[in-house]
């Protein structure tokens, strides 16, 4: 027998499934609003307990993403995630207005966004019609006067509509499926809408560079740099060499450049640093040279300059050199194992 | 010897840190520095955000670098305040749900007391100690007795020091956060500027520091309508003189009014040179001992967290699954949650 797990906190209520091939078996739910982060995990071990079923016994997570309540969203997706990966099992992610459809008609689902705007999702049985967005109320007013033979979904009290309560949970258990798998637990995240922290800009963390991304820094270093280092190389700077400063850049969850350097006493030196091709000129190198500078700033002894060596026929990475204030200072002749010359720039982190 | 996973997540740095018997298996610390940076401040939404993204894979990590696997561990422990809320939430969540998965105990871990036994990794604890807890959250004084015994004995009446430094970094055009360009620069200056040492009122071990913030941006501003250019390093020296003395006077004086065998700092401001030199050279001959945590542990990090977790461990501090966070926890209220 299989068990699954589902959770949805997005809006008011705190809903918890238990499903056995993809049926709901049992639930709790309950309106619980600003109440979630308190109760959800203690319910689930309420809901698994009398059912007398081990946590261990489950065999998938089912979530809902948003959009919604930041906050409440947060809470179940933190706890899917934590669960998906603690236990190795699969994790499923629906959007948290596709839940509020009701099987078998066209549902028009909508959750209060606050300030006069809507949650706006079209979803029959086969998925979107229309893609999650924002909407004006009045426009979705409108939609809704022009599209009677839909069924108006969610908790729609404040568009002076009557609310039918929705069974969240079965489709939750339903969304086991391809459709709603999500193949790396680590980059499960919430989805916001509401926000230009998302739209139009690359969702882009500088981190310090963990083991966990040695196979993507292999690859960009290969691909960027004709890097000859080896996974042992770089496990070094990252974790041995105490001159070395290691980050790596993330968007969406996934490396897609890194920045290798040494402090030695007043001054430090790039020794790599790369930005994956489809990833270029979108301020990702902005990003980790600002992180370097920032770690330059922070030591004890103050660092005065930053000094790099770059290929001759490299014109892209000396333009982004230069426009950060790195002065050409000289031409290393056959500095590279090809051949190749390097022009030697420093650029000064003394206040002038 | 029990082994616990600590998790840290009250601003913006994700943390996970897995300790046995005092000694550290891992400890991993995801910063959101440039993120950030661009916003100028940690801004709440952002890093919460941060924290969900990042949580699996500090776990993740902290597991390898420990070579332990997840049923090993004996217990949970997680900061459930202060800090910012959301931020909080997130830390809890993945706290809780181990701690039911593997059906352990849950450790409820309050923030500063962390900051204060990262102290622990550098020197034994000797009674009675005066912690001096400066952040940008906080500036307080705080007398233990014995080990987990805090008393709050004196604290700010308006801003934390942190903060009082961030606000003269933008006047003086420095960048955020302001602690370590204004150390930076007050290295280079001379005390030229006058500025008064406000007074807190209240009580003896009470600080104010909304004052000397007025009293530079009102200094600055009216040198630069007369036309007088403000030397950067001179002001810096000027204010850091004063933000500082007033520490460490009060902190001398609570010390000695209290009888106390140990001075420890604790809090991102801790790392100020310029507090830790004076600090160092006020308590010469005094027989008082001076513990300086290591720089790593001037910043947020779960290793601080699970080193109070082994105490809690200890006197079997367990909190149930209905946990909340406390946004405002006070660190003499650690036994109530």
């Amino acid at each position: 027998m299989s068990f699954c797990l589902c959770l949805d906190t997005s809006d008011r209520y705190l809903s918890i499934g238990l499903a056995k091939d993809k049926k709901i078996c049992d639930k709790i739910c309950y309106e619980a609003w600003q109440r979630q982060s308190e109760g959800l995990v203690e319910e689930i071990k309420a809901l698994l307990v009398r059912n007398n079923i081990k946590p261990t016994q489950l065999e998938a997570i089912s979530c809902a993403k948003g959009p919604g309540s930041y906050t409440g969203v947060r809470i179940a997706l933190s706890v899917a995630k934590t669960m998906a990966f603690a236990l190795k099992v699969p994790l499923y992610l629906s959007s948290s207005l596709e839940i509020l459809r009701k099987p078998g008609k066209v549902s028009i689902c909508l959750v209060n966004a606050r300030g006069k705007r809507s949650y706006f999702g079209v979803y029959d049985d086969n998925g979107a019609i229309i893609e999650d967005c924002i909407k004006d109320n009045s426009e979705v007013n409108q939609f809704i006067a022009s599209h009677p033979d839909y069924e108006v979904c969610g908790d729609v009290a404040y568009l002076g509509l009557e609310s039918k309560p929705s069974d969240v949970l079965s489709i939750l258990s339903e969304n086991i499926d391809d459709r709603h798998h999500i193949e790396n637990v680590h980059s499960a995240r919430p989805v916001y809408l509401k926000d230009d922290y998302d739209k139009d800009r690359l969702r882009t963390v500088v981190r310090t560079a963990m083991i966990a991304d040695l196979p993507s820094i292999m690859e960009i270093g290969k691909a960027s740099l004709k890097s000859t280092y080896s996974e042992q190389d770089y496990l070094y700077d990252m974790q041995e060499n105490p001159l070395a400063y290691f980050f790596t850049a993330l968007v969406d969850g996934k490396v897609v450049g890194f920045l290798d350097f040494y402090i030695t006493f007043n001054s430090a030196t790039i020794v790599q640093i790369a930005v994956k091709e489809e990833y270029r000129k979108k301020g990702i190198g902005n990003l980790l040279l600002g992180a370097m500078i920032r770690e330059c700033e922070a030591q004890g002894d103050p660092v005065e300059f930053i000094t790099l060596e770059v290929r001759e026929s490299n014109k892209n990475a000396q333009a982004f050199y230069k426009k950060h204030k790195f002065e050409n200072i000289t031409t290393k002749k056959a500095y590279y194992d090809d051949g190749e010359d390097a022009i030697y720039m420093v650029r000064s982190l003394v206040h002038a | 010897m029990p082994k616990i996973l600590a998790i840290e997540s009250s601003c913006d740095e994700t943390a996970v840190a897995i300790v046995e018997d005092g000694r550290l298996l891992s400890n991993i610390v995801a910063t959101q520095i440039s993120v950030h940076e661009k916003f100028g401040g940690v801004m709440p939404e952002i890093a919460s955000r941060l924290h969900a993204e990042n949580i699996t894979v500090c776990l993740e990590e902290a597991l390898t670098e420990a070579k332990v696997k997840l049923e090993d561990i004996d217990a949970f422990a997680v900061t459930r305040g202060p800090g910012l809320i959301g931020c909080l939430h997130v830390g809890l969540q993945a706290a809780k749900t181990l701690a039911m998965i593997y059906d352990k105990p849950l450790i409820p871990v309050h923030h500063l007391a962390g900051h204060i036994y990262a102290n622990e990794y550098v020197g034994e604890f000797k009674f009675p100690m005066l912690c001096i807890v400066v952040s940008g959250g906080n500036t307080e004084l705080v007398l233990m007795k014995d080990h987990m015994d805090f008393k709050i004995i004196g604290e700010t009446k308006d801003d934390a020091i942190g903060e009082c430094y961030d606000k003269v970094a933008r006047v003086l055009g420095l960048p955020y956060p302001g602690g370590l360009p204004i150390d930076l620069a007050a290295k280079q200056g001379e005390h030229v500027y006058d500025l008064p040492t406000p007074d807190a009122g209240a009580g003896p071990y009470d600080f104010s520091y909304s004052g000397l913030k007025t009293a530079v941006i009102n200094l600055v501003n009216s040198l630069r309508m007369k036309g007088i250019e403000v030397s950067v390093p001179d002001m810096a020296r000027s204010f850091q003189d004063v933000a500082v003395k007033m520490v460490v006077d009060k902190s001398l004086k609570a010390a000695k009014d209290n009888g106390v065998k140990q001075i420890v700092l604790a809090g991102g401001v801790s790392a100020n040179s310029y507090l830790r030199a004076q600090m160092k050279e006020k308590l010469e001959g005094t027989g008082i001992e001076l513990i300086i945590p290591p720089l790593w542990c001037t910043t947020d990090n779960a290793a601080m967290i699970a080193k109070v977790a082994e105490k809690l461990y200890d006197k079997k501090v367990f909190a149930p699954l209905s946990l909340g966070v406390d946004p405002n926890w006070k660190i003499d209220h650690w036994e109530e949650f």
